[in-house]
Parts: C-alpha cells; sequence; structure tokens
C-alpha cells in the first residue's frame, strides 16, 4: 500500500500553512506581549 | 560572485554569511545581556519570561540542525514515514507542557533538573542521571557544532576545522555575554528567521518540483519511500517518538525555561511551541523526498538539504538554507551551553563545591562553564567521526531510560530511588546493546521500555510516601547563598 498523491500533497502543503501561520502567530504574540510590557 | 565547481557558494559568500550572523547574534547578546547581571539573571532569565518569548524559545531550541539535517535525510532513505517520525518529535514538547507547569509549582526557586532528581531520589540517583544527562547533552553539542563545520565545508567549501570553530566560538561568545536572557532573546530572532525561510524555501522548492511529479518519479524509481507499511521507517517512528520525549523530559535545557518562565507561563508557551515544530520536520523532509526524483546524486546523505536546495534553487536556496541551518544551529547550540552551564554550576560547584559561594562568584563560574564546556564540545568535534545520525542517536537509549524516572518522581509518591537509578540504569544498558546488536532504530525504544518496567513495578512494589513538599524545602535559602 502507497501514500496517495492526494495524501502526499495534504502533508506538504499542510505543513508549509501550519509554518507560516506558525511564524506570523508568534509575531502576533511579541506584539502583544510587548504592548502589555509582558515580553520578559 | 559565482561558486566554485561543486559547492554551492562561493567561500566569500559562506564567511560573509557567517560574518553578519555572528555580528548579530553576539550585537544582540550583548545588548540583552545587561538584564543577567544577577545569577538569576543569568541561569533562568529573572524567571519572568512571557509568553511570545516562551514559545519562541522552546519552538527555536527544538529546531536543531538534526531537524533541518536529519529529517530531509529520515526522508531520503525512509520516505514519507521518515519525516512522519521526525513530526512525532514534536509530542516531546506537547507533553512536557503539564510537566513544566507542575515543575514550576513544585520547585518555584529551582535551577536544574539535576536539582530535582537529587532531591527526589537522593544522591546515587543524582549521580546517574547527570552522568548520562551530560554525555547526551555533549553528545548533541557535538553533533551541532559538527554539523556547522559540515554545512560550511559542504556549501562553501570553508575548511571543516575552521567553519566549526567559528560557529562554536560565536555561540559561546553570546552565551557568555548574557546567559540565558541572550540565549532566549536571541531564540526569538532565531526562530521568526527559520520559520520564513522554511517556508520561503518549501514554496520555491514546491514550485521547482511540484508534488505531484515527485511522487510520480518515487512511485517509479523507489516506491519503497512511498509504503505505508515500510517497516525500518515504522520502527524510526517510535524510536523517534522516545528519543524526544527522553530528550525532553530529563534535559535541562528544557527545566531551565520552565524556571524561567513567569507564573502560568510554562505549559501555554511548550503547547504552542509544540504546534509550531510539528510540521517543520515535514516542510524539510520534502527536499530529502525530491532528491530521487530529481535525479540528484547524494553522497553524503546528512547534506542532502543544502544540495537539493542549491539544485533547485541556485545560490539563493543555498544562501537560505545557510541562514536557516545557521540559526537552527546557534538557537541550540546556546541553549545547551547555558544548560549545561547551570547544571554544573548550580549541581557541582554549588551544591557540592562551594556551598556558601556568593551569587557574584557563583555567576563569574557559570561563564567560566560555558567556555569550558565549548572547548571540551571543540575538542570531541575535531576528528569529525560519523555521521549526524551515528552520534545523535547513540545517546538514544540513556534518554528514554530517563522518562520514566522523571514522570514517576514528578506525580507518584510511591516511587522508591532505588527503581528510579536501576531504570535508568537497565534501560540505558539494554538500549545500547539492542543499538550494537540490532540498530539505533530499536534502541531507544528498548531503553524506554525495560526503564518503565522496572519503575513501575518498583512503584507497585513499594510503600514509600514522599512528601512533594520537600522539593522546595530551602529553596530560597540555597539559591541565594
Amino acid at each position: 500500500m502507497m501514500f496517495s498523491v492526494e495524501l502526499v500533497t495534504v502533508l506538504i502543503v499542510g505543513a508549509i500553512v501550519l509554518v507560516a501561520a506558525s511564524v506570523t502567530a508568534l509575531l502576533v504574540l511579541w506584539l502583544r506581549d510587548a504592548i502589555k510590557g509582558e515580553l520578559w | 560572485m559565482n561558486a566554485p565547481p561543486g559547492l554551492l557558494l562561493a567561500p566569500e559568500v559562506g564567511w560573509a554569511l557567517l560574518g553578519a550572523f555572528s555580528v548579530l547574534w553576539i550585537g544582540l547578546g550583548r545588548f540583552w545581556g545587561r538584564r543577567a547581571k544577577s545569577l538569576d539573571g543569568y541561569m533562568v532569565a529573572n524567571r519572568n519570561v512571557g509568553l511570545a518569548l516562551g514559545t519562541a524559545t522552546a519552538m527555536a531550541t527544538w529546531v536543531t540542525s538534526n531537524t533541518t539535517m536529519l529529517a530531509p535525510q529520515f526522508a531520503l532513505e525512509l520516505g514519507v514515514w521518515g519525516a512522519l517520525a521526525y513530526s512525532t518529535a514534536s509530542l516531546g514538547l506537547f507533553l512536557f507542557a503539564p510537566l513544566a507547569k507542575r515543575i514550576r509549582q513544585l520547585m518555584p526557586h529551582g535551577y536544574t533538573s539535576g536539582e530535582f532528581i537529587e532531591r527526589r531520589y537522593g544522591g546515587t540517583a543524582w549521580l546517574v542521571f547527570v552522568t548520562l544527562s551530560m554525555f547526551y547533552a555533549l553528545t548533541w553539542l557535538v553533533s551541532m557544532s559538527m554539523a556547522g563545520g559540515l554545512l560550511l565545508e559542504a556549501l562553501a567549501g570553508v575548511p571543516y576545522v575552521y567553519g566549526m570553530t567559528a560557529v562554536l566560538a560565536v555561540c559561546t561568545a553570546y552565551t557568555v555575554f548574557g546567559g540565558l536572557v541572550a540565549v532566549i532573546g536571541t531564540d526569538f530572532v532565531q526562530s521568526v528567521i527559520i520559520l520564513i525561510g522554511l517556508t520561503v524555501v518549501a514554496i520555491l522548492a514546491v514550485i521547482a518540483a511540484p508534488i505531484a511529479e515527485v511522487h510520480a518519479a518515487l512511485s517509479a524509481e523507489r516506491p519503497m519511500l512511498l509504503d505505508v507499511l515500510f517497516p525500518a521507517a515504522l520502527m524510526a517512528l517510535f524510536n523517534n517518538l522516545l528519543f524526544g520525549l527522553g530528550e525532553v523530559f530529563h534535559s535541562n535545557v528544557w527545566w531551565s525555561r520552565a524556571f524561567a518562565m513567569r507564573d502560568g507561563i510554562g505549559a501555554r508557551a511548550y503547547t504552542l511551541a509544540g504546534v509550531a515544530w510539528l510540521p517543520v520536520p515535514v516542510v524539510g523532509g520534502f527536499l530529502g523526498l525530491a532528491a530521487p526524483a530529481l535525479g540528484i546524486g547524494v553522497s553524503r546523505p546528512d547534506m542532502v538539504a543544502p544540495i537539493v536546495a542549491g539544485h533547485l534553487l541556485g545560490q539563493a536556496g543555498a544562501v537560505i538554507v545557510f541562514v536557516i541551518v545557521f540559526a537552527s544551529i546557534a538557537s541550540s547550540i546556546d541553549s545547551l551551553l547555558a544548560a549545561t552551564s547551570d547544571l554544573v554550576t548550580n549541581d557541582i560547584i554549588h551544591r557540592r563545591l562551594r556551598r556558601h559561594a556568593s551569587d557574584a562568584t557563583l555567576r563569574r563560574m557559570a561563564t567560566a562553564v560555558v567556555v569550558g564546556t565549548a572547548v571540551v564540545a571543540w575538542v570531541a568535534c575535531l576528528p569529525n567521526i560519523g555521521n549526524l545520525a551515528t552520534v545523535l542517536f547513540f545517546a538514544g537509549p540513556m534518554v528514554a531510560s530517563m522518562i520514566w524516572p522523571i514522570l514517576a518522581g514528578l506525580y507518584w509518591r510511591r516511587t522508591p530511588a532505588w527503581a528510579a537509578t536501576a531504570g535508568m540504569l537497565a534501560g540505558s544498558s539494554l538500549g545500547l546493546l539492542v543499538y550494537f546488536e540490532i540498530g539505533w532504530y530499536a534502541a531507544s525504544t528498548t531503553g524506554a521500555i525495560v526503564s518503565a518496567l522496572v519503575v513501575i513495578g518498583g512503584t507497585l512494589a513499594s510503600r514509600e510516601r514522599f512528601d512533594f513538599a520537600r522539593l522546595s524545602d530551602g529553596d530560597e535559602r540555597e539559591a541565594v547563598a
């Protein structure tokens, strides 16, 4: 049994989207903490 | 500037990138180091780190050069399951989240994982734990310093020893200046660089080598890489999962961050870090999967990511991969230097040799230990032995054997000291036996199972009732001598 092309596509594209979303979330969190004075 | 034949970057470009990022990391380390004048600042970042920096430091530290270079190697050799197997290491971050909360509650003034083992199980268990943990830390440090040297050599022809020395020296410099504060600060910048770089290189790679074409080529030429029931890959999955758990649960790299995060932050930060880390090996793994499909000959599998990126994207791809891997190497080497220094300074120097040393004295000693640890790693890196997987996975059974002693020690009153000690020793011994007789892919699993049997069996047979309040007894008095 093989990984189908659809499944591999979902895995790779899903992973790329999640990485992009993570960096966005990290920057938003940083901004929020900086505004609230809660970075350190 | 064109790269000489056989190289992806001109040596001048490699040195220029190394120089530019070295100046950046050392500058930032000095800037944030102003917050690390006290011992608490240097060792646990004043115990007030917020959610953004806490999440980023956990994520960036766990994205090591092994993630960005070994995950593609896993995919190249073990296929789709190889990349997924590497992703299971994110469970270490997810499952450490509740532990981070409990550690902060039980030891609000604690410094190290070794200190916990000693208070919970006593001196013998501490000795075994610290021996295994220090060996693992050095192995991790060596594998990443080696990766730095190998990367510079493979990409830009910089001689291995020069590149390895430069990478290690830069990380040591900014860790010396600012301790954990500098480490956490630079980790944030490094995590942003890693995630943005990965997104860019992955999108460009998918455009250059469409997934359907890669899949078709693999189906025709190397179908095993797409096999849902690839036995070696499935064994690697469990092995990697348990290796990852063992690494995170025991290592002072993660405990020091649990102590450093503000009350109520640890569990959320580790969970978010797990979410951010989960897709990274899959994205990196695509480069490994694309190699056979593109007909790229890979002489060193641990270099497959930069080779494929350079092939697909030219000099720009090689530069992006260089920056990603350098950031991931730096974010882990600095953490290891700081955490190992804490372990030696707190557990050995403060608690055994100089109980009445002042904060200022210990702060100076911690700095010296950072430099000493780097020198030991540098010497171990010089011979350039083995590939990255060999170096790293040798420590697998040892760290996996520490999962249960840590878990049981944090949550179960009945677990006796002898079971924890015997669990670590038996798990490590049998795991190493399997490592040599069968292979690395079954060693961590063996270490974890044997240790679990000993610890759980010992707990069930025990009548002990440990008082968890003892973990924080005299905490402040001891911490601030």
